[in-house]
């Protein structure tokens, strides 16, 4: 792999997976695909190809195409009669014939009685001009044929269909370029084919410019314009019945193309019939153009309903007009047709077209992937929409573009969906997994400050158990070497004990950390077990404690113990052993500072919503204002107990040590 | 297992509930001293020893802690502490000896027999049977005897009630009467109260008598010499 390209592969393959994490984008992209391929996308899709047409900027009026159209309202006033007659019709053409044009098509039907006055006139006139063409309707449900009289050659030559293939929603969008003609009992392949009326006049106005009408070299089937002695040509698209938004459209047969409609307000020159009879206008402008007769109705014109808009609309004044117009009438649609054909070979304006629909699908994949990785690039969920919403206008942008520049239709709509909607689920999911983050970062933290708590009790723990044991046995040892009594047997005595002691002490931590126990120390462990009530393993605690041997307990006469039952349920092991250690603490100082201690007192009462758990003695009372290890943790363990610890001296000597915490405390 | 009824007013009913059949037969030769003056029945579970209890109350229950809940369960002391504690909450007056090998397995329920009303005594199973005996009887007899439980190195343990107790009788020269009024108490109660005091002074009533001294002049002595009253 190239190097420069390594660093986007690997981010493009990180956000793969994280978007793999939470696959509804995908889910959304196949979504949409399979709504598309069911053709629910259909004219959403021809709407927006509408839309883009409408609004494009102005064409100029087109110079090749002119229209003359009988109106109704005209003809009454000049003959007095409702109905053309093919007289004035062929009376017309002979004005128009005489001044030359390149190509004539009369989008007047001349069906009915071969009788008509005017008739034979006609059939003379398409006879003498092969640039004069007519028109007929060849498709279901009714067809019009061309006048009967006029011999074969002619009617294949110069008669186009003029049918009109409309969409799902009536609207017009496609154009035939010609059809093969139904099944006349001879064989099914050979059927003969017909081109569009439209199709006739460009082929015979190109043929004046030195195009001809050949097959496309690969596709036979495709029409192509070649400059005579040149090789490069124009190749006219062909729609299927799966172009752009069409879903299995079966009025798309043989062949067809999108109308590229000319766009602004006026698009063809119209003239009145009658200007042209009462000389009012000279016909020397129609020389080489293109000439489209047709016949309207002012008052009630048929529009057809298009993404143009008409000539006619404009100029007039609102007065004139009975009905509101919007789009464009019968003889325009053929000039459109004929002008699209005539430009994309003389001007290279776009013919509209579409990409295969194997490429669409992938664009709109492409599409979709692009709002998952745009969404997923930035890890504010903001930024992710604010660089969605530009994504998602570039694209339009470019399609635009696309079609206005190359007439090239891409999937806008599905795209337009796909985009953003892909994209917008990833908000969410960024917002999710940053939240999740976030969680499980205050998890973490929880749990570190669980186990520095959890340390934090190790340690405590530790240090009870030295203190508790092998240091009570070094102060002893201290005080008695600083009295002079100290014998060589007792030393070597006491320091195996403590040998003894610190040995056990890990052991002791060791149990403790696992088992429901408390390890009272005196010559030799005793367990206490914490599941007892703890009033009663509380009074274990003291009857051991106070027969340690210490100097402040040799003086004591008198002990008074109540220790009332309280609900110890609600609190966990590791409470309940300290509150042993704080009572054997407590009663530890005694022995060891209150020398001179006569009386004891111990209570356990319910104080309102209290517990208290008081040791009161009658000694020296507080001596030193040495905060102690021991009295240290006593505060640390007021704070886990949400309790109250006071130490202090009786005003008539004594100490007196209280621990007190709400009876309601859980910790279980 | 049937009840056996007293025959006589003087007769004693004993419990003995205990599993262990060589204890069993060492605790009926002890027994065997008070010769007819008693009615035994021996109950070998916890549940026969509740259904007895439930149906007769004995003059004394010797009671071993290591027991098992019902046949065929293994014995444990802490089930046997358990009944005890519901014993003495729901027969108060009835009077325990306790026979037993880990008489230390006592000291968390001490407040519990310092609060029981009936005699209390605790022998553990190698002492002789002479001083056995001393027990059954003391405790027979609604005296309490637990210094074998309790700590003796560090002065004594009372309730402060028993402290009252020693200083209206002592220092005021109280009768049992006043003291009661005095303490808001029943006079059984301060006559328990005595029993418990006794027994924490060491001093046995039946040694005191047999002197021919006056048992509360000779606790308000000790008393005095131990601290206790001021």
């Amino acid at each position: 792999m190239l190097p420069f390209l390594k660093v986007p592969t690997r981010r493009l393959k990180r956000l793969a997976r994280k978007s793999s994490k939470w696959p509804i984008g995908y889910a959304i992209i196949v979504g949409v695909l399979i709504t598309r391929s069911f053709g629910l996308l259909a004219n959403l899709e021809l709407q927006t190809l509408d839309f883009l047409l409408q609004n494009r900027l102005s064409e100029e009026l087109d110079e090749e195409i002119v229209i003359i159209l009988f109106e109704r309202s005209t003809l009454l006033n000049q003959s007095e009669r409702e109905d053309l007659t093919e007289q004035q019709i062929a009376q017309l053409l002979k004005i128009v014939l005489a001044a030359d044009p390149a190509a004539v098509g009369l989008n007047i039907f001349l069906g009915g009685q071969n009788t008509s006055p005017g008739r034979e006139q006609l059939i003379e006139l398409f006879k003498t001009h092969p640039n004069l063409f007519g028109v007929q309707k060849v498709l279901p449900p009714r067809k019009i044929d061309p006048p009967q009289g006029l011999p074969e050659e002619i009617v294949v030559e110069q008669f186009g269909m003029n049918d009109v293939p409309p969409d799902q929603d009536g609207r017009i969008r496609r154009t035939f370029l010609g059809s093969y003609l139904e099944d006349v009992g001879g064989l099914p392949n050979n059927n003969p084919f017909k081109f569009s009326f439209s199709f006739k006049l460009a082929e015979a106005y190109l043929g004046t410019q030195g195009y001809a009408l050949e097959n496309h070299p690969r596709q036979a089937n495709v029409p192509i314009f070649k400059l005579e002695n040149t090789s490069s040509f124009i190749k006219l698209p062909i729609l299927n019945s799966h172009s752009g938004g069409y879903h299995r459209e079966t009025n798309i047969s043989d062949l067809q193309s999108f109308l590229n409609y000319r766009s602004g307000p006026s698009t063809f020159q119209i003239i009145n019939a009658f200007d042209l009879f009462n000389r009012s206008l000279k016909p020397d402008f129609l020389e080489d153009k293109v000439v489209i007769v047709g016949h309207t109705d002012s008052d009630f014109p048929r529009f057809l309903p298009v993404a143009a808009s008409s000539s006619l609309i404009q100029g007039e004044s609102d007065e004139d007009v009975i009905i509101p117009r919007m789009g464009i009438v019968g003889a325009e649609l053929e000039a459109h047709s004929a002008s699209q054909l005539i430009e994309a070979v003389m001007a290279d304006r776009p013919l509209l077209f579409t990409l295969p629909g194997s490429v669409e699908t992938l664009l709109i994949i492409g599409a979709g992937l692009t709002g998952i990785l745009v969404s997923l690039s930035f890890s504010s969920s903001a930024r992710s929409a604010v660089a969605l919403l530009i994504c998602a206008m570039i694209g339009l942008g470019f399609c635009y573009w696309c079609l206005l520049q190359f007439g090239l239709l891409l999937p806008v709509t599905p795209m337009a969906i796909c985009l953003p909607l892909a994209g917008i689920t990833y908000l969410g999911f960024n917002y999710r997994s940053q939240r999740r983050s976030l969680l499980t970062q205050r998890a973490k933290l929880r749990q570190a400050n669980v186990l520095e708590a959890e340390r934090q009790k190790a340690i405590e723990r530790a240090f009870s158990a030295i203190h508790a044991g092998p240091l009570q046995r070094l102060s002893r040892l201290l005080r008695s070497s600083k009295d002079g009594n100290l014998q060589q047997e007792h030393i070597v005595q006491e320091l195996e004990s403590l040998n003894k002691e610190i040995r056990g002490v890990g052991e002791r931590l060791r149990q403790e950390a696992i088992g429901d126990v408390y390890f009272f120390y005196s010559e030799g462990d005793i367990k206490l077990d914490l599941t007892h009530p703890m009033h009663e393993v509380l009074y274990e605690v003291y009857s051991l404690a106070v027969q340690r041997k210490l100097p402040g307990f040799e003086t004591i006469k008198v002990r008074a113990v109540a220790i009332e039952p309280f609900n110890c349920k609600l609190l966990n092991l590791d409470i309940k052993r300290q509150l042993c250690w704080f009572l054997e603490e407590s009663l530890q100082n005694i022995g060891k500072h209150a020398v001179g201690t006569t009386r004891i007192q111990v209570s356990g009462k319910h104080l309102d919503e209290f517990y208290s758990l008081k040791i009161e003695d009658n000694g020296p009372g507080i001596q030193s204002a040495h905060v102690g290890e021991g009295t240290q943790s006593f505060y640390r363990l007021e704070t886990l107990l949400r309790g109250k610890f006071a130490r202090f001296s009786k005003p008539n000597g004594g100490t007196i040590c209280e621990l007190s915490w709400p009876s309601s405390f859980n910790t279980s | 297992m049937t009840a056996s009824t007293a025959a006589g007013s003087d007769r004693h009913t004993i419990f003995v509930v205990e599993d262990h059949p060589t204890t069993l037969a060492g605790i009926h030769s002890i027994l065997d001293r008070f010769g007819d003056q008693i009615v035994l029945e021996t109950l070998t579970t916890l549940k026969e020893a509740r259904e007895a209890v439930q149906r007769l109350e004995p003059n004394l229950m010797v009671l071993d802690l290591q027991l098992p809940q019902s046949a065929g369960e293994s014995a444990s002391t802490e089930a046997g502490i358990q009944f005890l504690k519901e014993l003495m909450q729901q027969h108060p007056f009835l009077n325990i000896a306790v026979h037993t090998s880990y008489p230390d397995a006592l000291v968390r329920i001490i407040p519990d027999i310092d609060n029981h009303r009936g005699g209390f005594t605790v022998t553990s199973k190698d002492s002789s049977t002479e001083k056995a005996f001393e027990r059954f009887k003391a405790a027979l007899q609604g005296y309490t005897h637990t210094r074998d439980i309790r700590s003796l190195k560090a002065g004594l343990e009372l309730k402060p009630e028993w402290l009252e107790t020693l200083d209206l009788a002592c220092k005021e020269g109280y009768q049992d009467r006043a003291i009661a009024k005095h303490l808001h108490v029943s006079e059984s109660m301060v006559r328990n109260y005595w029993s418990k005091i006794y027994d924490v002074l060491g001093i046995y009533p039946e040694d005191a008598k047999d002197a021919g001294r006056n048992l509360r002049i000779v606790t308000c002595l000790k008393a005095r010499d131990e601290g206790l009253i001021e």
